[in-house]
């Protein structure tokens, strides 16, 4: 029987199945001197590695010009289930990052960092660098279970610490069992003939890229409902007993697409810790591993399979695939999803110190050196280094004898007042990384939002809203990497310098915003903004957030 | 023993014409009689040739000159063209090839004509450089003569300005010219060579009228050879190409330009340029179905891309290796693009490239030659030709080196035999060099 248009599996499928557990031809492209690119389908299979093939785009027509290729380089994104590094491997990176990239550790929306600017030939020696550091990058980007995050103040919560270890045991259970990375990046021996048994992935992955988050309530800051399965830590008198869990969210959409659209997860039930709760996880990967779409690309993501299977047939055969049922949910709340600067101390008495990080741009500049400054700080070995789900820096673990040694240095920095500097609305902002590396940007986001806000900021002034802590997210594409569908005001890049305005989204992640207005260029955007501020500064009731605003008042809908 | 010479050689060199000097006088110390005064010539001969085989002619056709000597009948010699052919063209192209952040500026220029250029691969062509406005300026400033005064030279009359820019040599003058430059100006001048501007500004001309005597003993501006990058079989008749680097350099401890090489680079597109073709019957492509191995790192790259070029248009079925070198990877491949399109459609069989500063030790051509010496050892035994393009010193002489050395290990043989091989080849055709 043949298969009919429909059913035809995309170019992608193909890939996997016939790339001997991710090997591919990777070892001889990189042996291809004359191109600083890596054969077709490697640059496929190089995301199971972590890493994506990227180009500076400003660059294109001056080198074509000059007869040069395009200026190729390479993003490597670590795995770091929940975000953490110790000091010492803090240290590793600022020296990997000096040599081998652009320099700018990026903290990433997703409680990682990633590096840009590797040239091919310098990859090798960059991941046997981080290898030292027993770090890796696999399955950071690809059709694969990808970075684990978990709240990440353990300041808040005195189960934090039991909660995060789940964030290391998901991510471990969800793993690629290929040994292909060790093979082709650390030279390690081929010793089987045949490649590996991967009873989760098989030989062809998952449909697409399957993003696991976990939150422990009240701080949803890590927008646990964005993810495909997202767990909800339940605490009952201050003891961890199991997680609701919910699955079908993911942001991203096309232009001009009606059957993609921006997605939160839908709570299932509730299960108990432990062993229920990896099954449960495990048990939704197979399933959209083998009911997902393969053939369009575009309507692939869990969020779309359950469409087709309807939440109740997840759910049976979820609980088939489990061997148990799912529990009632059980109640839980969301107040903030916001990062909650400065000094924390958590129930041991331990310190936490929260920095904002605009962009999770980790680099140094005029007016902050804040890439030196985390490196000495690094080098007291007085903390570890944790990442936020709004890309930011929490110093970590710091025990009340040393909290003076790094206010010290924040002192030497300019460091003191950088928090209070910034005003609510950027401390509130996300921008996905867009220009001038990522290939599918329409629009500026990361380059731009922060002279954008600055612009908004005395239209904020105006109003007396200075402090009020608006999300704001601006992405370059529809793909919603950096979450601008679940924020109050997203900023949607649809061509070079004009963005869809979307309004209404709540504050804590748990509805999405709505499209206000088409393509608008600066100047629009300021001036629409400027309306609907003024209209919310006059007409909002006590406490109401501007999301929650233009919804009630039925601005958008 | 009558005699007569002819010197061959290039005002850029110290010792402009010694060699026929030195012939000149060994002749004179035998005791030889000179029929004519030592002519030498500039790398722009023909002129001066035809006109001293004419009055050498005139000479031996006369009774009392000639003896038993058979007469050479002029009309051969008179049908021949006077000078070279020069094609008026205008810049269509003119890129840096090199990216931002290199060390280098590598111009890929294109010519274009209004009349078919007769040329082949391996073929260079000959340009004059006009010398820089400012210089020429600071000049007519510094002795105070009017720019359009007329005067007529040996070769041409055209005004003051016209002279020194496009037909003078003004750069770091010959001694000789130094030497009449003092008896004209009546200054004590030290024994080392200047430019122009710098002569007037130290020891200045006392009128406008004497700088109208120095004028006359200027020499033509040299014109410059560079490699053909291009093929007519691929771009066509009317336009050529050529690869021209920005020659910096140290000359007495001073920071110099190519006057060349600085006046092409700033080239704009409509620019008119003159140019003539000088034919090299040891750098051609041999049959189509032989083998082609190819050296060329920098601006060595010239005319394999043009030997490419010709095979890729004309299907030549013979296997073709280049060995490229530069300093960066992402900065300094000239015509990458095109050489990953001639790899692409297997043109080009082989590309072996050499960044040496892109990793800690040094890498040049000719450790990848080694990398591949026995590969390279067979091409050569099944017929391949072997060419090498680029600089002089250091790279030929250690590719040169490369090749005998891979000879003497692959082979077995020994220096002498090694040498002999080589020779054999160059014989056969079968090795050439475009160094500079």
């Amino acid at each position: 029987m043949s298969l009919d248009k429909k059913e035809q599996l995309s170019p992608v499928e193909r890939i996997k199945t016939s790339s001997r557990g991710l090997r591919g031809t990777l070892t001889e492209s990189l042996t291809d001197a004359h191109t600083g690119s890596l054969r077709d389908d490697d640059q496929n299979l190089l995301k199971f590695h972590g890493m994506y093939q990227q180009d500076d785009r400003d660059r294109r027509e001056e080198r074509s010009e000059k007869k040069l290729e395009w200026l190729y380089s390479f993003m490597i994104r670590l795995r770091l289930p929940g975000g953490f590094l110790r000091a010492d491997q803090w240290l590793g990176l600022h020296h990997i990052a000096g040599e081998y990239s652009t320099g700018t550790i990026k903290i990433t929306t997703r409680q990682t960092v990633q590096l840009h600017g590797i040239l091919k030939s310098h990859i090798k020696p960059t991941i046997q660098s981080f290898n030292t550091l027993a770090l890796d990058s696999i399955a950071a980007c690809g059709d694969v279970n990808r970075n684990v995050t978990c709240s990440a103040h353990p300041g808040e919560s005195p189960v934090h610490e039991e909660v995060f270890t789940y964030a290391d045991r998901i991510s471990s259970m969800a793993l690629p069992k290929t040994r292909a990375y060790y093979e082709v990046w650390l030279d390690e021996e081929k010793l089987a003939e045949h490649t590996e048994e991967d009873p989760l992935y098989q030989d062809r992955y998952l449909p697409r890229k399957f993003k696991i988050g976990i939150a422990i309530p009240p701080n949803n800051d890590v927008d646990v409902l964005t993810n495909d399965v997202g767990l909800i830590a339940i605490v009952e008198n201050g003891e961890l007993v199991g997680f609701n869990i919910a699955a079908g969210g993911g942001l991203s959409a096309t232009h001009g697409n009606p059957s993609t659209y921006p997605r939160l997860a839908t709570v299932l039930g509730f299960v108990p810790k432990g062993d229920d709760t990896l099954k449960a996880v495990y048990e939704i990967m197979t399933i959209q591993r083998d009911f997902g779409n393969r053939s369009d690309r575009k309507l692939a993501r869990l969020k779309y399979t359950i469409d087709r299977m309807t939440v109740e047939g997840l759910k049976k055969e979820l609980e088939a695939r489990c061997g148990f049922k799912l529990q009632e949910a059980r109640h839980y709340q969301f107040t903030s999803r916001r990062d909650h600067y400065g000094w924390k101390q958590n129930h041991k008495g331990l310190w936490y110190y929260t920095l904002f990080v605009e962009n999770g741009l980790v680099r140094d500049d005029e007016k902050l050196p804040l890439k030196t400054a985390m490196y000495e700080i690094a080098q007291t070995g007085k903390c570890n280094f944790r990442f936020s789900g709004n890309q930011n820096l929490i110093l970590a673990d710091i025990s009340d004898s040393d909290k003076e040694a790094i206010e010290d240095l924040f002192e030497k920095y300019g460091l003191g007042l950088h928090n209070q500097n910034n005003s609510a609305i950027r401390k509130n902002s996300i921008a996905c990384v867009a220009f001038n590396t990522c290939p599918l940007a329409l629009a500026e986001a990361q380059r731009y939002l922060p002279t954008l806000i600055t612009k908004i900021e005395p239209i904020l002034e105006k109003y007396q809203l200075k402090d009020d802590e608006i999300t704001l997210r601006m992405t370059g594409c529809p793909n919603g990497c950096g979450r601008s569908p679940a924020a109050e005001i997203g900023l949607i890049g649809t061509s070079y310098g004009f963005y869809n305005l979307h309004i209404g989204g709540d504050r804590n992640g748990e509805r999405l915003n709505i499209k206000y207005r088409d393509s608008l260029d600066e100047s629009g955007i300021l001036s629409e903004l400027d309306q609907l501020l003024g209209l919310y500064a006059s007409n909002r009731k006590t406490a109401e957030t501007f999301g929650d605003f233009v919804i009630r008042e039925k601005l958008v809908s | 023993m009558k005699y007569a010479v002819l010197g061959l050689g290039d005002t850029s060199y110290p010792q402009f014409c010694k060699t026929g000097e030195d012939v000149d006088a060994r002749f004179k110390s035998f005791g030889g009689k000179a029929l004519l005064p030592l002519r030498k010539c500039d790398v722009d001969y023909e002129a001066d040739a035809k006109e001293w085989f004419d009055e050498l002619l005139q000479i031996l056709s006369k009774p009392s000159a000639t003896a038993a000597q058979p007469v050479v009948k002029s009309t051969t010699i008179a049908a021949k063209p006077a000078g070279k052919k020069y094609y008026a063209a205008k810049v269509v192209t003119n890129i840096n090839l090199n990216d931002r952040g290199s060390r280098k500026q590598t111009f890929h220029i294109e010519l274009g004509t209004s009349e078919d250029i007769i040329y082949e691969p391996g073929d260079t062509i000959g340009i004059v450089p006009h010398n820089r406005a400012e210089v020429v300026n600071r000049i007519l400033s510094l002795t105070g003569i009017d720019p359009n005064t007329e005067i007529q030279t040996a070769k041409v009359k055209a005004s003051v300005k016209e002279l020194l820019t496009k037909h003078l040599n003004i750069c770091y003058l010959l001694s000789s010219t130094m030497k009449k430059y003092a008896g004209i100006t009546g200054h004590e001048i030290p024994d080392i060579r200047m430019d122009l501007v710098d002569l007037l500004r130290i020891y200045p001309v006392k009128e406008a009228s004497q700088f109208v005597e120095v004028i006359k003993t200027l020499l033509a501006i040299a014109p410059r050879l560079y490699s053909v990058a291009s093929s007519p079989e691929a771009h066509g008749r009317q336009e050529i190409h050529i690869t021209v680097a920005k020659d910096r350099f140290l000359a007495q401890d001073e920071q110099r330009y190519g006057l060349c090489s600085e006046f092409l680079g700033d080239l704009v597109v409509g620019s008119d340029v003159s140019f003539y073709v000088h034919k090299d019957k040891h750098f051609k492509l041999p049959a189509p179905e032989k083998d082609v191995i190819m050296i060329g790192p920098g601006t060595g790259v010239a005319p394999f891309r043009s030997f490419l070029a010709h095979r890729d248009a004309t299907g030549a079925t013979g296997r073709n290796w280049f060995f490229f070198g530069e300093q960066l990877f992402v900065t300094d491949f000239l015509y990458q693009t095109e050489i990953q399109n001639f790899l692409a459609t297997g043109v080009l069989t082989r590309l072996d490239l050499a960044f040496s500063r892109d990793q800690q030790e040094k890498i040049y051509v000719q450790h990848r030659m080694q990398k591949h010496a026995a590969e390279l050892y067979q091409w050569i035994k099944d017929g391949a030709s072997v060419f090498i393009s680029g600089t002089k010193d250091p790279m030929s002489k250690d590719v040169e080196n490369c090749l005998l050395n891979i000879f003497k290990e692959q082979g077995q043989l020994n220096d002498e035999e090694a040498n002999k091989f080589l020779e054999t080849l160059r014989k056969e055709g079968r090795y050439g060099k475009d160094v500079y």
